[in-house]
């Protein structure tokens, strides 16, 4: 216990890290805040930056940069209805129509201060669930890993994108990606078309940012010039009263929020509309109605994607399985600073768990801060001309890459990954799925043959295994309940009903 | 009743070449050890391809069931809209723009490659004059040098070109 409160006190002892952690989780806010800058392109632009630190500096930063990101967002949403993340598009759904009522300044208080709560409920469960999961995750034999990998895949590319089977190419050309190489297991070369540069596999650093990067950055060009609006924001700290009657609404979404964000594959996005969805349905008599600048259709999402950060984080640290697009980045970095996230890592470097805890708590108070404070200066930055952002993003990039392995081939694949991730985005494609399948990949191929291994080759037998152990058949049973829900079956069933 | 969205220009040939790239890579994913034994090198590289043939297969079919990009049909129109949504002009330019100083940047290093590119692209996209351009290109580079080089000791590339 001792020893657990002194890692977690790390990083609010050292200056540099508190420095850090603060660093991180003011450049999230201004990130995610930008429309257009997600939290996911600052995580994976930033992080290359960060190989050659220390790896205490480097999670404290990114900690910071997520926990930040992810309430930025909430900032445009209310302001100009232009969500600045994806797990803000539900805040603007009431959060705009506060503002042009004249009460932005309160909604970005209140939205401020329920995040906070969101993120405290969110870290709570990490610090409370975590260790119990990772000590029940001895348990799982390689055929669970891959179907908790399959279905972590199957969930954000059916949840975020167009069509189950844009989810699922996104999805199987990320495992792709990441069976470039040496196969671990025999040594085989695959898909290396005899070149030695590729023996080592595609550098997954340079996916994610062409990715996340670059892509997004192209994309962004077809909106140069939408007009900025102004919003006059007065007052933002909200009284007691207000916090105290909305605290059980914020409890219940971060409840919720926790939950999804803790699925592998689903993240603060889906948890804000859930939440928003779960509070519509429930609260009775709402300040206004929902859609009209309600508030309970601002606590509830807000509330919700913070708490799914510290719920993202359990299956990443625990399974080493991301809960979304943001961890699979941080998985990419722990992988490089020689880390290896799931059960193992709590039990042989304990301190990195609640040195990790201890971070997000940091960030979470800096969010309150600086999400209180200096929103004058917020509305300068967000007013930046994109003109000029766009071009500082693609140096940041490319320099970014060349910094992993001061390789400029690197760059070229960065290049060409953007490239292609924004034809994908243009129609319709998610690149989450694909940096989760480069992540998983490896992950569930050396499972499902370790899992066909240990019932020598036979399939009938890997088949049975999949119902016959109760853990086992209850993932079996979840995966063909996700993947039934995603066929016309589901619909007809619905519409009888 | 779903009203389904019109097709984006392009579109279809994207789905198509989707296909076939994901074709390539099953043959590929294939030829590493055949349908050998289930626990080969090969077999997981075949299914996740496998699956890209068939997701590419059912992107393309429910593309086609999509309204087509324009009402009056016609590869030149269906060609004029792809260069108004999809890639207008100046997307390409700042794409071109963005491949020149990827390929040069070893070549002709940080400071050079990098300031070229910000005043290059600041010019064309922010459109506020050549002095502008120069000056915010000129502090954003300063200010990443700074940063990245002075303070985090990030190695940049020095070029080939001035060595």
């Amino acid at each position: 216990m001792t020893d657990a409160l002194s890692y977690f006190a790390m990083g609010w002892l050292d200056p540099w890290l508190l420095m850090l952690t603060a660093a991180g989780t003011f450049a999230g806010i201004y990130i995610g805040a930008i429309p257009g800058l997600s939290v996911t392109m600052a995580v994976s632009v930033l992080i290359s930056f960060t190989f050659t630190w220390p790896v205490n500096d480097a999670l404290a930063l990114m900690a910071g940069i997520y926990m930040g990101g992810v309430y930025g967002g909430s900032r445009t949403a209310i302001l100009l209805n232009i969500p600045g993340a994806p797990s803000a598009i539900a805040t603007a759904l009431d959060g705009y129509p506060l503002a042009k009522r004249g009460e932005a300044g309160i909604a970005i208080g209140i939205s401020t201060v329920v995040s906070v709560i969101g993120g405290f409920v969110g870290i709570l469960a990490l610090a409370v669930a975590a260790p119990a999961i990772s000590d029940f995750a001895l348990m799982f034999a390689p055929r669970d890993y891959l179907l908790l990998a399959i279905m972590g895949i199957l969930l954000v590319g059916s949840l975020s994108g167009e069509s189950l089977a844009k989810g699922v190419f996104s999805g199987a050309l990320g495992v792709l990606i990441g069976m470039v190489g040496l196969d671990p297991m025999t040594a085989e070369q695959r898909f290396t078309f005899g070149s030695v540069n590729l023996l080592g596999g595609i550098p997954y650093v340079a996916a994610m940012i062409g990715f996340f990067g670059v892509s997004e950055a192209l994309v962004q060009l077809h909106t140069l010039h939408m007009p900025a609006i102004k919003q006059q924001v007065s007052r933002i700290v909200p009284s007691w009263k207000l916090v105290k009657r909305f605290l059980p609404l914020s409890l219940r979404s971060s409840a919720l929020g926790v939950i999804i964000g803790a699925l592998p594959g689903t993240g603060g996005d889906i948890a804000a509309l859930m939440a928003y969805d779960q509070a519509r349905r429930t609260v009775k008599n709402p300040t206004r109605p929902f859609g009209e600048g309600a508030y309970e259709g601002l606590v509830a999402p807000e509330s919700a994607n913070n708490a799914a950060v510290g719920g993202a984080y359990i299956p990443m640290l625990t399974l080493g399985i991301p809960g979304d697009a943001v961890t699979a980045v941080i998985i990419g970095a722990l992988f490089i600073h020689g880390l290896k996230p799931g059960p193992m890592l709590m039990i042989e470097t304990p301190h990195l768990f609640w040195y990790t805890v201890g971070n997000l708590t940091l960030a979470n108070i800096f969010l309150l801060i600086f999400g209180l404070t200096g929103i004058r200066f917020f509305t300068r930055i967000v007013e930046c001309p994109k003109g000029i952002l766009l071009p500082l993003i693609l140096v940041l990039s490319a320099v970014g890459t060349y910094a992993i392995q001061n390789n400029p081939v690197d760059i070229y694949w960065m290049l060409g990954f953007g490239l292609f991730g924004y034809f994908l985005k243009m129609y319709g494609f998610e690149v989450g799925p694909v940096i989760l399948g480069i992540i998983l990949g490896p992950l569930m191929d050396v499972s499902y043959r370790r899992a066909v291994i240990s019932v020598e080759d036979s399939f009938p037998a890997f088949l049975w295994d999949l119902v016959s152990n109760p853990l086992t058949a209850a993932l079996t049973l979840a995966l063909a309940a996700l993947l039934l829900a995603q066929t016309p079956v589901a619909s007809l069933w619905k519409r009888r009903r | 009743m779903n009203v389904l969205r019109r097709r984006r220009a392009g579109e279809s040939v994207f789905g198509v070449l989707l296909l076939l790239f994901s074709v390539l890579a099953f043959v590929q994913a294939y030829r590493i050890s055949g349908f050998s034994s289930i626990s080969s090198a090969g077999v997981f590289p075949m299914a996740a391809a496998g699956a890209m043939v068939l997701s590419a297969a059912a992107v393309i079919a429910g593309n086609r069931r999509m309204r087509p990009p324009t009402d009056h049909g016609g590869a030149e129109s269906v060609a004029r809209r792809f260069f108004t949504d999809v890639a207008p002009p100046a997307v390409l330019a700042f794409i071109a723009l963005v491949v020149l100083y990827m390929l040069t940047l070893d070549w002709l290093g940080f400071v050079v490659g990098s300031g070229l590119f910000l005043f290059g692209g600041i010019t064309l996209l922010h459109r506020r004059g050549l002095v502008s351009g120069l000056l915010i290109s000129a502090a954003s580079l300063a200010a990443i040098y700074v940063v990245f080089r002075l303070v985090f000791s990030v190695v940049l590339p020095a070029g080939r070109l001035f060595q």
